[in-house]
């Protein structure tokens, strides 16, 4: 099951499994966003690479139009997946708080 | 000025860059860099050079008709000049999968080919335009073709049997041969065999690469989770409840101690890597520049490499199993390196 949907503060608010089938999702409802700025990853469980890259192709739209993506409140496990694939040297990840 | 050679030349050297260019960009995850490619063209040339002197010795040992030498004859030695630069980067797995094999193969092809075209054009300036054209679309391409089928049989093989020996290689050079060989026979049509290469060709390249890159999708995504799950078991200290665990505990009756806390921190240090090889591939795919390969990165491959010395041979078949099964787990790692 994931879920995607617009948060109270302007952000994105991502919950569930982003595998391989929902990346399409996961996109399009990105692509529509106009001024995208953060992705709360807080109800996020899993990832798998296909979900990688929609974050990667994300970050290169929203480059593209000048500003920086910034996902928050990611789980240890999402977290180290960025760290360890090196995506934390490209999108500004932050761990949610204990 | 002699406007019909620059009318040839064209003809007779374009087709087959293009259709270099053209898998080059196929390649979704970019393996191959321009400058590799342009490196391979190069050797391509240089074993075009070989392959002439070498043809000028064996014809001049051959009694029999010079149709007959071109035919069954040339295709082996010229197979085997374009085999042996691929030969090093299979072995020294500097390629591991189709798509980037299959690159390599047809850029040597490339570089062949365009030394051989060159080669008629300067000898023989007044041959019909007709012929020119079985070269350049027919000849080349073959050149291309028959070392990118040599690339993709023979990477597919040690993909399979990681720690094959040479005669891996065989089935691929044979069948490049052949077919090298068949499009020789074939010219007795020269039409029939220029439209067989490029009717045949570039099906079965567009196949295999489709293939290959479903593989390497699936791959991705399969060996990401297995090693995020290996990672978060060793990070947790479950490890050795698991069956990979259990499996390096059953060593400790071969191995010392010592051996077997080395082989779970190499097997921490390649999980890592793998991810971040895994990562390079991603970045590739979505169009984003990778950034250079930080102090921690090199740091962790320098002591993957110290490991794998303490470890020592046997150690390194004994933990295998757990970090390094198929060809493409090794080749991966190359990514990083390179």
């Amino acid at each position: 099951m994931f879920e995607i949907q617009m948060g109270a503060a302007g952000e994105v608010v991502m919950a569930g499994r982003l595998d391989a089938t929902q990346c399409d999702v996961a996109l399009r409802f990105l692509n529509t966003v106009p001024k995208l700025r953060v992705i709360d990853l807080g109800r996020l469980e899993y990832i798998a690479s296909m979900g990688l890259r929609v974050f990667l192709l994300t970050q290169k739209r929203v480059k593209a139009a000048g500003t920086e993506l910034k996902l928050i409140n990611a789980c240890p496990q999402i977290h180290d997946i960025f760290r360890y694939a090196g995506f934390d040297r490209i999108i500004d990840i932050s761990r949610a708080s204990a | 000025m002699n406007y019909s050679w620059l009318m040839r030349a064209p003809i007779a050297l374009v087709p087959v860059l293009l259709f270099l260019l053209v898998l080059v960009h196929a390649d979704s995850y970019k393996l191959l860099r321009p400058r590799i490619v342009l490196a391979l063209v190069a050797a391509g040339t240089v074993a075009a050079g070989a392959s002439y002197l070498a043809n000028i010795g064996a014809s001049a040992l051959f009694t029999g008709d010079l149709t007959l030498y071109a035919r069954y004859v040339s295709p082996w030695i010229e197979e085997s000049l374009k085999a042996l630069v691929l030969v090093f980067l299979i072995r020294k797995r500097q390629v591991g999968l189709p798509v980037d094999a299959g690159i390599a193969g047809f850029a040597i092809g490339t570089g062949f080919a365009l030394v051989e075209n060159l080669y008629y054009l300067a000898s023989r300036p007044d041959t019909a335009l007709a012929v020119q054209i079985v070269r350049g679309f027919g000849t080349a391409i073959m050149h291309g073709g028959t070392t990118t089928v040599l690339a993709v049989i023979s990477v597919t093989l040690y993909e399979r049997r990681p720690n094959g020996g040479l005669q891996l290689l065989l089935p691929g050079f044979l069948a490049a041969t052949v077919l090298h060989a068949g499009f020789n026979v074939l010219l007795v049509r020269p039409a029939l065999a220029t439209f067989a290469t490029i009717i045949v060709l570039p099906l079965v390249i567009y196949l295999v690469f489709e293939r290959s890159e479903r593989t390497l999708r699936d791959w991705l995504d399969e060996d990401l989770d297995s090693k995020v799950q290996l990672l978060e078991l060793i990070n947790t200290g479950k490890f050795l409840d698991s069956n990979s665990g259990r499996y390096l505990q059953s060593l400790r009756e071969r191995f010392r101690g010592e051996n077997l806390a080395d082989m779970l921190c190499l097997l921490r240090l390649h999980g890592e890597l793998a991810l971040r090889a895994k990562g390079i591939l991603l970045l590739r795919e979505s169009g984003i520049e990778e950034p250079p390969l930080d102090d921690a990165t090199r740091d962790k491959l320098a002591e993957l490499a110290q490991l794998k010395r303490a470890i020592g041979k046997t150690g390194i078949l004994a933990v295998r199993p757990l970090m390094m099964a198929t060809g493409k787990d090794i080749w991966q790692l190359k990514l990083l390196g390179g």
